[in-house]
């Protein structure tokens, strides 16, 4: 019985250093460094820039949006001032769906989608922003202000 | 049947169990998906090729979304070009430029071109809208993310992994 941990130290013999979960965590980020080339760094930051172009680029006219549109399966439905107050049910592919606004913000509520990840995205005011329910093919999205600008950058 | 039919056929296992759990998570959208069959098909890759690991993610989306109950919807075609588009790539890369980029590297590669196709075809099939290039900064972090946590895993299990594919390869009967 003895022999068998003998054996296992003798396998593993900073075994004992690997029980506290700390160290393990620590001596794992250490070996980041050890499997990371610089090719890699390289894609990391090239990836991240590539993200704040595309973001710098789509929200340079960031305000607080007027109009929001809403889409069923890609087809308008809907068009609501976020300055007024609305609850709209809105037929989707799956059941009905509540669009509502309270003055500035609008959000999804009330979803027969399995998961209800739209109204987890929460209430959204900002121009350009979009909430999307994939499973029930709607799409609440607020209209950029300077429109012709944002259409003939992202086209 | 051949030692390397049955060591691909383990890893087809693998992959199709890692996919067809992770599905049942729910995320914000697919392409936040942790991939972690992207695992294998890295390794597959780098053991043995293009052919081996297209087969594998074939397999393997095709099994996991009958085990999950999506054969031919659209979040099987999401999958299935996502997951082709990525080893495609990472192959791709693993081929011209194997010291320029370690395995999490290849891994970050192969993410960003999945989430990327997925992108296109939630585009294509799902939700006609030009504006969802608004969610392309977020995925594209999501995928250095996802990229890099597959990428390590696939490091720390390569020899490990392997030995035990090889093994089981070699004392079936
Ligand atoms: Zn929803």
């Amino acid at each position: 019985m003895g022999k068998g941990v003998w054996e296992i130290k003798a396998i593993y013999p900073d075994l004992k250093e690997n029980q506290s979960n700390d160290s393990a965590f620590v001596k794992t980020m250490s070996q980041l460094k050890k499997y990371l080339v610089p090719g890699d760094y390289l894609l990391i930051v090239f990836i991240l820039f590539l993200a704040g172009a595309i973001h710098v680029l789509l929200h340079q006219n960031v305000a607080q949006g007027e109009t929001a549109i809403v889409s069923v399966n890609g087809e308008e439905v809907y068009r609501l001032s976020l300055k007024e107050i609305h609850d709209i049910p809105i037929l989707g592919t799956i059941d009905t769906v509540h669009v509502q606004t309270n003055g500035s913000q609008i959000w999804l509520h009330g979803s027969p989608c399995p998961y209800k990840i739209c109204e987890k995205m929460g209430k959204i005011h900002l121009a350009g922003e979009l909430i999307v329910c994939v499973p029930n093919r709607v799409l609440v999205r607020i209209l950029p202000q300077k429109r012709d600008d944002l259409d003939a950058t992202t086209m | 049947m051949s030692h390397k039919t049955t060591q691909i056929g383990l890893m087809v296992a693998t992959a199709a169990i890692l996919f067809s759990v992770e599905s049942l998570i729910p995320v914000p959208f697919p392409w936040f998906r942790l991939g972690l069959a992207n695992v294998i098909t890295l390794l597959a890759l780098k053991w043995w090729g293009l052919k081996e690991s297209v087969f594998i993610v074939l397999l393997r989306v095709v099994i996991g979304s009958l085990i999950t109950g999506r054969l031919l919807q659209p979040l099987f075609i999401l999958s299935l070009g996502g997951s082709l588009a990525g080893a495609l790539g990472m192959a791709g890369f693993i081929r011209f430029n194997q010291k320029g980029l370690s395995l999490i590297g290849i891994s970050i590669i192969g993410s960003v071109l999945k989430n990327i196709a997925q992108l296109i075809l939630t585009y294509l099939l799902i939700i006609s809208e030009t504006h969802l290039v608004i969610l392309a900064p977020a995925m594209l972090v999501a995928s250095i993310i996802t990229g890099f946590i597959t990428g390590l895993i696939a490091i720390i299990l390569d020899n490990r992994l392997y030995k035990t594919v090889i093994r089981f390869g070699s004392n079936s009967r």
